[in-house]
């Protein structure tokens, strides 16, 4: 029987080092320490030898166990420790181009609109839209630019064939329709039918923001069909023209993240009075005057001033009571500055190489 | 408008204007005018210093010539600088005779074109010098000969000093519409020196001794002709111009003609005032007629084209037929030419908006249309700009005015504005004092009475039709006062503000937006406006296409989908690389309501006239030239892009077929029952229309932002304690059976077999069967019926395909058994392909 156990532990120690896998390494366990294991039965068959070699040999029958136990622990922690060495030898190279899912982005355009828009919700207008076909009582009479005024030209038209409901000529709601004339239609040439539509539509204190799409017939390197405006109304009583400066220097600090100078120039719009251009402090060098100011210090922006009471009277509103004032500008050539873009046409074409820029 | 330096000079005393200017800035005369005009709202757009190289042009008179030895076309001339005689070489055919005076530029000299005179030899010939055209000189357009002086010029005297404004500032401003009086010198000048504080002096006019005759001029449209004035000028001799009048006329970019054109010319630039010269002989009767044209009345302008009048059109005629397109052009017939003797000179008021109709319907824009249009002064300034062309013409001219008249028709009203000085500091918040607006008010020669230290009563001038209210003479205060000096003062402190709110359609797109950006596609913006054989795929019948009259680009007509702009960026794409294209647009489509719309509000009745403008979020899918792309990536975008806006959206058999999508290859999208919008293979048809390679496959997706259910806000639910068990199912189907309708025959069998088990349990024991197995729902509430595989290969007849589909069993309260779940599977199997077989009869399980 010892000379078994001698035998056993020699095969298990001849079997041990074969073993190059943990799994391997439980085999061998159970194969002979486990419940049918060959060193098990061992004991088992203790019970057949005489009893004064029972003693001697549980005790040798122990030291086996022990042996190969330890045998076992040791192997395992190596095997455990070469499956490590292993792992960290591996060599993967993540310098290699990035699996990225596949990014979408938004266009610089809507980029622009969405930070205009959330400065001036922070300042505390809200958003207005209106429809981009509109009449031209909204576009042009009600905003004091009378037909077959010179003003007119300052923006060429787009205009849209009015439409008669077919098998509807008798019917009341086409009776305004029937009377339509051609011109009367257009598409809107600025953002500003938004103001009177708000003016109709709610009471002072008014304080909204119309950023949208608006066309004009031009069409060249620096003027595309279709562009994008926003425009700012504030009418309440007391309003002033200190209060437009004093709200467009808060917006620079908001929108540019520096507070800006505001410069007015006086000029002509006809929905309002005093009318003004507005420049701000050059939002690229600080007004130290650089390339993008050509040198002025100051960048031209848009035109701005008191709100016209012909506009305000158009719309219901006593100028007596209300003062107003307004302001609109470019969205498009903003964003061309802020972003460098070197050609109009690439906002329009929906070349992804371009597109995929603005991250 | 070009606005001369030396010409607004003369509207002050001498010297005054120079003076005035250098105190008023050190900064040099271009910089200081760029500053006081911008300021004051006439835009300064450019700068030029213009003649500084004619300073060293000298008169040289002619003392011999002689033929070129070896060349026809030049001549060597003997010329006299007024120090002695060199020699010169000129190549002009209209060298004047012995004696005769030139432009002589001397060695040394740099022309105002840069050209640096030195000594040459021309041909083998030396030349100490250059005679000189207008042209190389600058002074005017004359390149086709050399400038021939006066005779009776000295040579050696500098042409700066004969010809005295030669050198000269030039100005380029931007005039806006509602300042006709800064067209003229006096107007800019007034405003010049109402800001420097100093004196205008209009220039000196002749008062003619004639008597005045009412027979001259007839005005038979009071309503459109306001004033005529009419002066007749007799034993005119018509010729070129002086120098100094083609200089100037030159400067300000106008062409010289003849002495009576070019004064005609000179004081329209001086008072922003067109005036007209008629040859009177060739007049019927010598008079004229102020009406309106005779329907289709023929007249023939002066630039030689016929026109069939309206009766909306003035016309100045004669006592038979039309002579001139009032405030527009003159006639052919009666226009001056080099033997005209005697004049009708015109100048008159026309109602604006006439003009402007007039000129636009005959597609004319005259210097004079573009002055009548915005108004011109019908009071002191049109009488002193027809005594100033008097003058003028008399001058340069000779003749003498032998009788004139002054008709009167309606002339527009001035009104009395009131002004209350308080409502300038109400309105910009800065005040103006009182000193301030005198000065301003008197400079602009506007009338006030003080009716009280607050409150005056002023009547603005002619010459400013803008001035109507109170508002437009508050602007005038402040354009002198200074724009610059309203502060930066809030009315409401940030803090007392209303809150703000954005717009929900506005804001449905951005987030929609935000999803289609996540799902790997770029963001397009298109033009709104496309051609009419772009939109021809599309079911919107063409009654229905909004139209735009004056297109651009022959894009005549709104985009009524989103798609022709998209495969517009796709072209341009794939023409260029050959990358997967992945776009999107959120934006409006356009389209006539089928039927009047009834609207609400105070908009309602202009709003029933447009069109409905639908906000729509649409995108496209290209796999690039590789290929590869699945119609399941364009679905896949859409419901994740509707997920970011909370809304659990899901493909569907399409209501009805969409026509510009692939017929096999599309579904609509659905978000509890209700359409959203489509998705689907772009149709063939349209792939070719592009002129996409053949073959080209290209998905789409559009979804109507109006048509979206609003977003509700998440609610959780609880875990499940129990686990589920699974049981998959193969399903042989016709290719045409869509999966939406597979699990919702699969869903409704559920519910049913579940129903009918409550039903059952109910009448044997009375007990509810709330413990009872089911079909679970997943996180969202939804029957967990998952589609594993679309298998259409070996092994399935044609036109079938095998859906694998896996569904999920579970009990509320306890672990669901393997034969309970087997048994409700089989039912519901069994009911659902029952129900199936009703419309697709070859449906049965593998």
């Amino acid at each position: 029987m010892p000379a078994r156990l001698a035998t056993q532990l020699a095969a298990f120690q001849e079997a041990l080092a074969r073993v190059d896998s943990e799994a391997a390494l439980y085999e061998l366990q159970v194969a002979y320490l486990g419940k049918k294991g060959t060193v098990t039965q061992l004991r088992g068959e203790m019970g057949k030898l005489p009893p004064e070699e029972r003693k001697g040999f549980g005790a040798e029958w122990n030291r086996v166990r022990n042996a190969i136990e330890a045998a076992l622990e040791e192997r395992r922690a190596y095997l455990k420790e070469q499956a490590r060495r292993l792992d960290l030898a591996r060599v993967e190279d993540l310098t290699l181009p990035p699996l990225r899912p596949p990014a979408g982005t938004l266009h610089p355009l809507s980029q622009t609109r969405r930070r205009l828009s959330e400065s001036f919700q922070r300042l505390g207008f809200s958003l207005a839209v209106g429809p981009h076909v509109e009449h031209s009582k909204y576009n042009f009479d009600d905003l004091n630019v009378p037909k077959d005024h010179p003003a007119r030209d300052m923006a060429d038209t787009f205009f849209i064939r009015p439409h008669r409901h077919p098998g509807f000529d008798d019917h009341t709601d086409n009776d305004a329709a029937m009377r339509l004339r051609a011109g009367e239609l257009v598409l809107r040439t600025h953002t500003s039918p938004v103001q009177v539509r708000t003016m109709l539509t709610q009471k002072p204190p008014i304080r909204i923001v119309a950023l949208g799409t608006t066309f004009r017939c031009d069409d060249d390197a620096t003027h595309s069909p279709m562009f994008h405006q926003i425009e700012g109304l504030y009418v309440d009583r007391g309003v002033t023209m200190a209060d437009l400066k004093a709200t467009l220097m808060d917006f620079t600090r908001d929108f540019y993240g520096r507070r800006l100078d505001v410069r007015f120039r006086p000029s002509f719009f006809p929905f309002v009075e005093p009318g003004a251009e507005f420049d701000i402090g050059c939002p690229f060098c600080g007004g130290d005057g650089c390339n993008l100011c050509k040198r002025t210090g100051y960048i031209e922006i848009g035109g701005c001033g008191m709100v016209h009471p012909a506009v305000f009277e158009a719309c219901g509103i006593d100028p007596e009571v209300y003062t107003g004032w307004a302001f609109g500008f470019g969205v498009d050539r903003m964003t061309m500055s802020q972003h460098a873009v070197p050609h109009l046409r690439h906002m329009f074409e929906g070349d992804v190489r371009f597109l995929e820029q603005f991250p | 408008m070009k606005i001369s330096h030396q010409w607004l000079r003369e509207m002050f005393a001498e010297g005054a204007l120079d003076a005035a200017l250098a105190a008023w800035s050190a900064e040099g005369r271009a910089a200081a005018y760029t500053r006081l005009l911008t300021g004051l709202g006439l835009e300064v757009e450019a700068v030029h210093a213009v003649g500084e190289g004619v300073r060293s042009i000298v008169v040289g008179e002619i003392r011999g010539k002689s033929p070129h030895p070896k060349a026809d076309k030049l001549t060597v001339v003997e010329l006299f600088d007024g120090t002695g005689v060199v020699q010169v070489v000129c190549g002009a055919s209209n060298l004047p005779p012995l004696g005769g005076k030139v432009a002589f530029a001397p060695v040394g000299a740099v022309l105002p074109g840069g050209l640096a005179i030195a000594a040459r030899e021309l041909r083998g010939v030396p030349s100490q010098g250059m005679i000189c055209s207008e042209a190389e000189l600058e002074i005017g357009a004359d390149d086709s000969g050399i400038l021939v002086l006066p005779e009776d010029w000295r040579a050696g005297d500098r042409l700066v000093d004969r010809v005295p404004g030669i050198v000269d500032t030039i100005l380029e401003l931007g005039v806006t519409p509602n300042r006709p009086d800064a067209l003229g010198h006096i107007g800019v000048a007034r405003d010049v020196g109402t800001k420097l504080g100093i004196p205008l002096r209009p220039p000196h006019v002749h008062r003619p001794d004639a008597p005045n005759t009412p027979g001259l001029v007839t005005i038979a449209a009071p309503d459109r002709c306001g004033r005529y004035l009419g002066y007749v000028l007799e034993g005119m001799s018509v010729q070129p111009s002086p120098l100094w009048m083609r200089v100037r006329l030159h400067r300000v970019g106008l062409r010289a003609i003849s002495n009576v054109v070019d004064v005609t010319n000179f004081v329209l630039m001086e008072c922003g005032q067109p005036l007209h010269a008629f040859d009177r002989d060739r007049l019927a009767e010598g008079r004229v007629v102020v009406r309106r044209a005779e329907r289709d009345e023929p007249m023939t302008t002066l630039d030689g084209t016929q026109k069939l009048l309206t009766t909306d059109d003035l016309v100045i005629a004669d006592a038979s037929a039309p002579q001139a397109l009032a405030g527009v052009m003159g006639g052919a017939q009666s226009m001056v030419h080099a033997g005209t003797h005697d004049l009708l000179l015109e100048a008159a008021w026309f109602a604006p908006a006439g003009i402007r109709a007039t000129a636009r319907r005959h597609g004319y824009a005259t210097d004079s249309s573009y002055r009548f249009e915005r108004g011109v002064d019908h009071g002191v300034g049109l009488e002193r700009a027809a005594l100033r062309a008097l003058g003028l013409l008399i001058e340069l001219a000779g003749g003498r005015c032998t009788a004139w008249t002054d008709a009167a028709g309606d002339r527009p009203q001035q009104p009395a504005i009131p002004l209350r000085l308080p409502r300038v500091a109400a309105l910009l918040g800065v005040e103006v004092p009182a000193e301030t607006a005198r000065a301003v008010l008197g400079g602009l020669e506007v009338q006030v009475r003080e009716d009280s230290p607050e409150t005056w009563t002023c009547v603005a001038p002619t010459h400013r039709p803008d001035l109507r209210r109170e508002v437009d003479l508050i602007e005038e205060l402040m354009r002198f006062h200074g724009l610059d000096k309203v502060p930066a003062r809030l009315t409401v402190p940030a803090e007392a503000r209303a809150a703000a709110h954005s717009d929900p359609i506005t804001e449905l797109g951005d987030r929609l937006a935000e999803g289609l950006r996540d799902a790997g596609l770029h963001e397009h913006v298109a033009m709104a406006f496309v051609a009419e054989s772009k939109v021809e795929f599309f079911a919107v019948p063409t009654e229905r296409r909004v139209r735009v009259e004056n297109p651009m680009r022959a894009a005549g007509v709104m985009r009524t989908h989103m798609l022709p702009g998209l495969l517009d960026a796709l072209a341009h794409n794939v023409a260029r690389h050959t990358r997967p294209v992945r776009l999107f647009e959120v934006g409006r489509t356009y389209a006539w309501p089928e039927r009047p719309v009834p609207k609400d509000g105070p908009t309602a009745a202009i709003d029933a006239l447009l069109p409905r403008e639908r906000a729509v979020a649409a995108a496209l899918i290209y796999a690039g030239a590789k290929g590869g792309a699945s119609a399941r990536e364009i679905t896949g975008a859409a419901v994740q892009a509707l997920a970011r806006v909370g809304l659990r959206a899901r493909p569907v058999d399409p209501p009805a077929p969409v026509a510009h999508l692939h017929p096999g290859v599309q579904a609509a999208l659905a978000v509890d029952g209700a359409v959203v919008g489509e998705a689907g293979e772009v149709h063939p048809d349209l792939v070719r229309a592009w002129d996409l390679p053949e073959g080209t496959r290209v998905y789409y997706a559009e979804i109507d932002i109006e048509a979206m259910p609003p977003r509700a806000t998440a609610k959780a639910r609880d875990l499940p304690r129990f686990p589920s068990t699974a049981r998959d199912l193969s399903l042989e189907i016709p290719l045409t059976l869509s999966a939406a309708r597979v699990v919702a025959a699969l869903t409704a069998a559920a519910g049913q077999v579940h129903r009918s088990a409550i039903e059952a349990s109910q009448r044997s024991d009375g007990k509810t069967t709330a413990g009872e197995v089911r079909l679970a729902t997943d996180s969202f509430g939804e029957p967990a019926v998952e589609v594993l595989e679309d298998y259409r290969g070996a092994g399935v007849p044609a036109g079938h395909r095998a859906l694998l589909l896996r569904l999920h069993y579970a009990a509320e309260q306890r672990s669901v058994t393997d034969d309970e779940a087997q048994a409700l599977h089989n039912a519901i199997v069994a009911a659902a392909c029952d129900a199936l077989r009703a419309s697709a009869p070859t449906v049965r399980p593998r």
